[in-house]
């Protein structure tokens, strides 16, 4: 049967019908499934397999002063598939006041507010989070003020002193793509999924039957 | 109804069993799967009462669930595979079929009691005490270093490497040593596979 220690390393549903995940069998082998497909990788496999995938990724990411050190595991989960349209990663300083995060209003629906002491005091006692590193900066995409990683440290910057800006990195993607909506409840509303229509119509019913 | 008459209950039946676990109000009970029909059967007749699983525990890889019983104030747990939690989504999962198919096929008396073959004992209360419990608690520690003494080496360590792969040898090591408190975090620590 199975082997009892087992450590999901990190997963990704690419499609309805696709899914990837890597899986530290402990004692035994790295697993990377792929659908119904397995493969079984010892743990020096797995690290110079993801020296190769640091190479393609290169490769095929030719935007200038884009370095893979600079993002967080997290960050590459969730975004990596934009890289392909990146053009160039620049630094920059802004206010933490000046930065925006996302969250969802009281009908569960996204939007983004302007950063705050009252949401940087809730943040910074909140477990999780992207907080203060050396290794990673907080990181917006193009010309746009909302924070897609870091708030965390955005949040104990502004705490710390809302006068001193906050060092950041902005990734330039072509014709400014990825840059989040000033209202992202209007594309949520307007993209045709069923089962997400669904499941806000019943969160919108519910809360205003309360 | 004391535990020598809860377990005189299955004797008399014919339904093979093994005692994993026992306390003062508590008995956990091994059975075979294809008698687990007629042990339902048969200890409602004898006035055990059924405990309904509030848990809300996941049961992987098909294993059936566990069930409860009250028999007096003693409250008793039947299984019907030897297994532990799972680190991934604390579900329950069966230990190997090596260990699981033979469990009951050789098992020992001890103070009235059918118990696990010494081996298979051992795998379990690894398995137990290394993910379940994630702790080594000084009863459970006198009861590994008891079937280890008694263990058939030879069929042992297949059944370890079952349940703890390459970590068998540094599991037995630490053992050896005493050092039970280093076990859980070196089995997180391992990487050399």
């Amino acid at each position: 049967m199975s082997n009892p220690g087992v450590l999901t390393l990190t997963q990704k549903t690419i499609s309805a019908n696709k899914k990837f995940r890597v899986e530290d069998n402990l004692g035994e082998s790295i697993h990377f499934h792929y659908n119904d497909i397995r493969i079984d990788l010892t743990i020096k496999e797995l690290l110079y397999l993801s020296e190769i995938c640091d190479e393609v990724i290169y490769e095929l990411v030719m935007a200038k002063g884009f370095s893979l050190d600079e993002y967080d595991g997290e960050f590459l989960n969730k975004y990596s598939q934009c890289f392909i349209d990146l053009e160039s990663v620049e630094e920059d300083k802004v206010l933490a006041g000046d930065l925006y995060y996302r969250t969802k209003n009281f009908l569960h629906l996204p939007v983004r507010r302007k950063m705050t002491t009252k949401r940087a005091e809730k943040l910074v006692k909140s477990k999780g989070g992207a907080g203060a590193s050396k290794d990673y900066k907080v990181v917006l995409f193009n010309d746009n003020p909302t924070i897609m990683y870091g708030e965390k440290f955005v949040a104990e910057q502004l705490l710390r002193d809302s006068d001193q800006p906050v060092q950041v990195l902005r990734m330039h993607y072509e014709n400014q793509k990825y840059s989040e909506h000033q209202m992202p409840w209007i594309p949520f509303l307007f993209k045709w999924d069923k089962k997400r229509l669904i499941h806000t119509a019943k969160t919108i019913a519910m809360k205003l039957l309360k | 109804m004391s535990k020598k008459e809860i377990v005189a209950v299955l004797e008399q039946a014919g339904i093979a069993y093994a005692c994993l676990e026992q306390s003062e109000k508590d008995i956990q009970l091994l059975i075979s799967e294809s008698q687990r029909d007629f042990l339902k059967k048969t200890v409602l007749k004898s006035g055990w009462k059924k405990v309904k699983d509030k848990s809300g525990d996941l049961y992987l890889y098909g294993m059936k669930r566990f069930m409860y019983y009250s028999v007096g104030d003693i409250r008793v747990t039947v299984c019907c595979q030897l297994a532990c939690r799972s680190s991934l989504n604390e579900g329950w999962v069966p230990l190997d079929a090596k260990i699981n198919s033979q469990a009951l096929l050789d098992t020992k008396e001890r103070e009235g009691f059918s118990v696990l073959k010494p081996e298979d004992e051992l795998c379990y209360l690894l398995a137990k005490c290394v993910y379940t419990v994630k702790e080594f608690k000084k009863d459970d520690i006198e009861r590994i270093k008891k079937c280890f003494d008694l263990s058939d080496k030879e069929q042992l360590l297949p059944k370890l490497q079952s349940v703890f792969f390459r970590f068998t040898e540094r599991l037995l090591q630490l053992m050896g040593e005493n050092k039970y408190e280093k076990i859980i975090s070196a089995l997180w620590s391992f990487a050399e596979y």
